[in-house]
């Protein structure tokens, strides 16, 4: 997030609220996650490449890593406590060393975990609240891309492919489309023209998903293959419930040589912005390891992007605010507490200097003079009596 | 309508011919000294770019796609589909040293070169010590002028390097030459866009195959 740009700074509250109440509509409860963690303990992890980590070393000479990604940290948190609940939410930085970028390495992400079901409803449910946390911020031309994590990997195993560095070589090629240096690849490996073919076949296999599902189902070559298009399609079946599949798409060319993700896998994307602006997927292994717990699927969003997307937006109009001063500021005190005490929004200016005056068009300007008091709203303005103020309040500024 | 950067200088020139073979014009094109231009039928914007630029608006979804040296591609590392590889400006990467002069691979040596990071990756795998010296242009300079034993970078003939005194040690990548890139929501969006300009730009290298 650009923290100096006024904008961003106006936007996020509301990026923040409206996430939240769409979280909390489906149950999820929030986690704040601690920042660092022992290195040794992010090495079995292997999520976040060792150069992205930004460290830090303590008295004792231990090195200690910023946050460089949350869903670790939701693992080890319930992990480690007595919770009841399987569904929790987050908003938070994580801190990763990029490359590219010369100015900051913070960015902030919110996102959702569900626990302990490996059933297509969880999974559908995550999808659904995804694209459901889009639309709660106004953004509808939303492309979401859903695949499985292991369809490539269990091709590549069947065909020989099993050297771990080979594996990750492949997998960037396809995860990079590159289709030619993967048929030079993979004729030198004697692999037959056939199972060459299919692959890059595979690695193109994207868009509507009743065209892209019938296709996929020609292009398996064993019984596991089968399966994971089976789980694609349950999980498609339930998101039909919710009225969402129009948004959603194929991808089974989605890539995943880390071993992060066991099972589905999705990208959402907003039309015209060149960056997913969320991803997630089933994680179970991950799950079993870090927190005993047997299943897990979440998703990430990026409110960085999401800022940037929003940044253009209109958004609703701030509540009305009271801004009361004057010189009889016993009266201007109480007022404000009784407009307070009715839910409403109310600054009591301390001075002269004290008037900064922003958000003007949702502002009611109260000045109480010691007999006579103006009200100044969008409307006009209009003079009352400053001793019928108080026990006419609501009555007569609401 | 597409978005397509595509790096100026060599690329661009070989890159416009190639689009006519296609049947895509860019009237303006060379009447102008605008940046971006549009096709006669509207359904293709060319943005022109630094070619070292080119990834950058690519990845950042600026443009849809792009056409770019496959050494741009490597030295930025982007991540962007690397759809296919299109015939044209083509050439190979090569350590170059001074005639006369060894490239002992067990001493320490200086290298300039314009791809640091093509040039590192290198010599870590070949567990060689050296130090690199990011230069902008005109590496061949650097040997005469003692400040670098060898250099990396593109030969196309040879003919720079030849008459600069300096002879190919090692090939890095064979071969060199622009590729189709996409950015990755772009493909996704805007796929049937995308499948027309390929088959266009298929169509068109077949043509020049045969030729």
């Amino acid at each position: 997030m650009n923290y100096q740009k006024i904008e961003m700074q106006q936007l996020f509250p509301f990026v923040k609220q409206q996430l939240f109440s769409a979280y909390n509509l489906f149950g999820y409860e929030e986690l704040t996650l601690p920042l660092f963690e022992k290195y040794e303990k992010y090495l079995q992890y292997k999520a976040v490449n060792d150069d992205a980590l930004l460290k830090l070393i303590d008295r004792t000479g231990s090195i200690l890593v910023l946050r460089p990604d949350a869903t670790f940290h939701v693992l080890k948190t319930i992990g480690s406590m007595d919770f009841s609940s399987n569904r929790y939410c987050y908003m938070t930085n994580i801190f990763r060393f990029k490359e590219n970028n010369y100015e900051k390495n913070d960015t902030l992400q919110s996102g959702v975990e569900l626990f302990n079901s490996s059933s297509p409803l969880a999974d559908a449910e995550i999808i659904a609240l995804a694209i459901e946390s889009l639309k709660a911020l106004g953004i509808n031309n939303i492309h979401f891309d859903l695949g499985h994590s292991q369809f490539v990997h269990q091709f590549l195993k069947e065909i020989g492919i099993t050297k771990e560095t080979d594996i990750h070589y492949y997998h960037s090629l396809i995860e990079n489309k590159n289709l030619i240096a993967l048929g030079d690849s993979l004729d030198k490996e004697n692999i037959t023209q056939k199972n060459i073919e299919l692959l890059s076949s595979i690695a193109m296999l994207f868009g509507d998903y009743p065209t892209v599902i019938n296709k996929a189902y020609d292009m398996c070559i064993n019984a596991k293959m089968e399966r994971f298009l089976q789980e694609i399609e349950s999980i498609y079946d339930a998101l039909d419930a919710y009225d969402l599949c129009n948004y959603i798409h194929l991808d089974l060319g989605f890539s995943n040589p880390m071993n992060y993700y066991s099972g589905m896998i999705f990208k959402g994307y907003v039309v015209d912005y060149g960056e997913a602006v969320i991803s997630g997927g089933r994680y179970d292994k991950l799950a079993q390891q870090f927190a005993s717990k047997k299943f897990a699927c979440g998703f990430g969003q990026n409110i960085d992007v999401t800022l940037d997307i929003l940044s253009n937006a209109n958004l609703p109009a701030p509540k009305k605010i009271f801004r009361i001063g004057g010189t009889d500021t016993c009266t201007a005190t109480r007022l404000a507490a009784r407009l307070r005490h009715n839910n409403q929004k109310c600054v009591l200016l301390c001075d002269e200097a004290d008037d900064a005056q922003s958000d003007d068009a949702f502002a009611v300007q109260i000045d109480i003079g010691d007999t006579h008091t103006t009200v100044t709203d969008a409307n006009g303005t209009k003079t009352l009596n400053t001793k019928d103020l108080l026990n006419n309040a609501e009555e007569l500024l609401c | 309508m597409l978005k397509l950067a595509v790096a100026k200088g060599r690329t661009e020139k070989e890159v416009l011919k190639l689009f006519e073979q296609c049947g895509i014009y860019f009237d303006e094109y060379n009447k102008t000294r605008k940046l971006i231009l549009q096709d006669r039928d509207a359904k293709l914007e060319l943005i022109l770019t630094k070619p070292v630029d080119t990834t950058v608006y690519v990845e950042a979804g600026a443009a849809d796609c792009g056409i770019v040296g496959k050494d741009i591609l490597l030295e930025n590392n982007a991540d962007v589909y690397s759809l296919m590889p299109l015939d044209i400006a083509k050439c190979k990467m090569c350590v170059a040293k001074k005639r006369g002069t060894n490239f002992d691979q067990n001493k320490f040596i200086t290298v300039a070169t314009k791809f640091p990071r093509i040039t590192k990756k290198y010599f870590d795998e070949k567990n060689m010590d050296c130090k690199i010296i990011y230069l902008s242009g005109s590496v061949e300079l650097a040997p005469i002028l003692n400040i670098a034993d060898v250099i990396v970078d593109l030969v196309q003939t040879g003919t720079t390097l030849k008459e600069n005194d300096l002879v190919i040690a090692d090939d890095i990548i064979d071969n060199v030459s622009a590729c189709f890139i996409a950015n990755k929501v772009s493909l996704k969006t805007k796929f049937a866009e995308f499948e027309s300009l390929m088959q266009k730009l298929n169509t068109a290298m077949r043509l020049r195959e045969e030729e």
